[in-house]
């Protein structure tokens, strides 16, 4: 019997935390669900569209700066899942008829980047990370199995 | 020499019977001073197709034995000498009953050595905080029991769906159109795993009407050795998706792009042929 309510209250915190994720708004999706939507095999798309400062200054991990301008972007045919990080007091509205178009089915970030920080995700700066293919020559190593001597320089 | 046969055969009669092997119908002595085989068949079997028990074959000795330290090598690629890796590399020397192996330790000495994080990086990805582990992935049947296939990259099919390249391109007044790619996957661990001896190369072209190609720029994801900073992890790490841009698209009469994400059994550069190479993913966009 114990057990039983156990399960129940369980069950019922489940069911809360779902609906307050729905409660966010219609098609959006709070940080902590994006953060695990995130670390599963099939991660959604994720688009900031706040612009090149905002973006350089710091975005959620693995986002793609899409420019601030529905219409200046060209999505992949490919489809499936997006979510976007708006800038404050933007119209998403624009945006998601762009991606509809596509076949994309769009979410938002609920409360933007300033919701993701407060709940305290990694933000990476992308010009850190960043990999700007071919512009470095760099040394191909022949590997530890071949006891650590470079190989090849290349470029 | 009957003897012995005879009763090997009751004993396989005993276990197909019973279905089971049980402690009680073997002595210790009898356990220790035959081959492993002997009694684990199936596990001897599925072992002996694996790359790690051909991980020092007589081509791998060949090859290297002019090799300053060959012990080095023999430290992963044979521990126990012969051909690669034997039963006792990894459960030990015995007796029986062997202690329960904890994995990922027990593949760490070998896929934790500097210059290979494999076990480092599988512990920071979203398969371990799912509470998965190495042998979900590389021991394709391993509620059988008798599993020790360990499959890895070397196995046809392995590969598919591991990776997924997203292909957009972003419309800069400034710069033209810029291509944003976004490179994730879904191994346990960085992409490539394993040591050094691999790599992902992401390719990108700029194709014209006839799909002639106007031009090509690629970058590499792996291990690279810098001369002062030693080995470093360019990797593509696991639970975050890698971000790319292009720009200079339109040059050379470019009419639309095509990304291609490759796996490379070899270290060196592109130009040099790998024949066991893998596409991993390729897509294609216009230019507007
Ligand atoms: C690369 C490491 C490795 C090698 C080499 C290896 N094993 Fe295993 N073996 C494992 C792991 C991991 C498990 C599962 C964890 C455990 O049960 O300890 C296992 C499990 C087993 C089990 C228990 C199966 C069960 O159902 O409980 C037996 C028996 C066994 N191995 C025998 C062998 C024999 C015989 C060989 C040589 C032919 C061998 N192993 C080679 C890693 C290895
Ligand atoms: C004469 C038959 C026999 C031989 C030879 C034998 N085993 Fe076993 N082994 C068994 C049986 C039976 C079990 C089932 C557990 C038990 O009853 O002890 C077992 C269990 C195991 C297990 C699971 C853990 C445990 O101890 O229960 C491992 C690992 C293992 N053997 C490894 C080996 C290795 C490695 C060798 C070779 C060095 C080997 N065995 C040789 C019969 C044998
Ligand atoms: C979620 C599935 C998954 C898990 C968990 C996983 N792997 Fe992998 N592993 C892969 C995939 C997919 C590849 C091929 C792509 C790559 O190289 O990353 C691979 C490749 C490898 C390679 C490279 C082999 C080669 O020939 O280059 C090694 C070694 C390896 N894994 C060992 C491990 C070890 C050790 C663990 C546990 C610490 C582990 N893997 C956990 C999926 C997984
Ligand atoms: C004693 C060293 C050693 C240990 C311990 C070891 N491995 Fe390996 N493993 C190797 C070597 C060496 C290779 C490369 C063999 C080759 O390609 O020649 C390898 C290759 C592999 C591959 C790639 C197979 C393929 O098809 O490409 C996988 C997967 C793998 N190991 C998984 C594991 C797992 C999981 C464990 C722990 C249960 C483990 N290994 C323990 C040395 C080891
Ligand atoms: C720390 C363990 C370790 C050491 C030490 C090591 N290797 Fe390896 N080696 C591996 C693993 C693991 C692989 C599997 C491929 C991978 O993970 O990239 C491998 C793969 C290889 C391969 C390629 C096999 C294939 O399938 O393409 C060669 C060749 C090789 N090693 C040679 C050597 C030589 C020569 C040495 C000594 C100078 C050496 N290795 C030392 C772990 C090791």
């Amino acid at each position: 019997m114990r057990c039983l309510a156990l399960w129940l209250l369980a069950l019922l915190s489940l069911i809360r935390v779902a609906a307050a994720s729905e409660t966010a708004g219609l098609g959006s999706i709070d940080a902590l669900a994006l953060f695990r939507w995130l670390d599963t095999p099939d991660p959604p798309l994720l688009l900031d569209v706040r612009g090149r400062k905002a973006y350089l200054s710091g975005s959620v991990p693995g986002a793609l700066d899409a420019g601030k301008d529905p219409a200046g972007f060209l999505p992949d045919s490919r489809g499936g899942d997006v979510v976007l990080i708006l800038a404050e007091g933007v119209e998403p509205e624009p945006w998601r008829e762009r991606l509809a178009d596509f076949g994309y089915r769009v979410h938002i970030l609920a409360g933007g980047m300033g919701a993701w920080r407060a709940a305290g995700f990694t933000v990476e700066k992308p010009a850190e990370g960043f990999v700007q293919p071919g512009t470095v020559p760099f040394l191909i190593p022949r590997g530890i199995c071949e006891l650590n001597e470079p190989a090849e320089v290349y470029d | 020499m009957f003897q012995r046969r005879l009763i090997r055969w009751l004993w396989l009669v005993t276990v197909l019977t019973t279905g089971n092997v049980t402690a009680g119908q073997i002595t210790a002595e009898e356990k220790e001073n035959q081959p492993c085989a002997e009694c684990h068949a199936g596990i001897a079997e599925s072992f002996a197709g694996t790359r790690m028990a051909i991980a020092a074959s007589e081509r791998f000795r060949r090859q290297w034995q002019d090799r300053e330290s060959p012990d080095y090598c023999m430290n992963c690629h044979a521990p126990s000498g012969g051909e690669g890796l034997v039963c006792a590399d990894c459960h030990g020397p015995g007796p029986h009953p062997y202690a329960k192996l904890d994995v990922p330790e027990v593949c760490a000495r070998c896929h934790d050595a500097p210059g290979e994080n494999t076990v480092r990086q599988f512990r920071q990805s979203p398969a371990a905080r799912k509470g998965m582990n190495c042998l979900d992935c590389h021991l394709p049947d391993k509620k059988s029991g008798v599993d020790h296939r360990f499959e890895g990259p070397s196995v046809s099919g392995f590969l598919d769906n591991v990776a997924k390249l997203r292909l957009n391109m972003r419309l800069d007044e400034s710069r033209g159109p810029t291509a944003v790619i976004q490179v994730s996957h879904r191994a346990g661990h960085a992409l490539p795993g394993g040591t050094t001896g691999r790599a992902v190369w992401s390719v990108v072209k700029g194709l014209k009407a006839d799909s002639a190609v106007a031009w090509t720029m690629s970058k590499r994801f792996g291990w690279e050795h810098h001369p002062v900073q030693g080995w470093l992890d360019r990797t593509l790490k696991p639970g975050r998706a890698a971000v790319l841009e292009l720009d200079g698209l339109a040059r050379g009469d470019t009419v639309r792009i095509r990304a291609e994400l490759k796996y490379r059994f070899r270290a060196g550069p592109l130009d040099r042929e790998d024949p066991r190479e893998v596409g991993l993913d390729a897509v294609e966009l216009g230019l507007p």
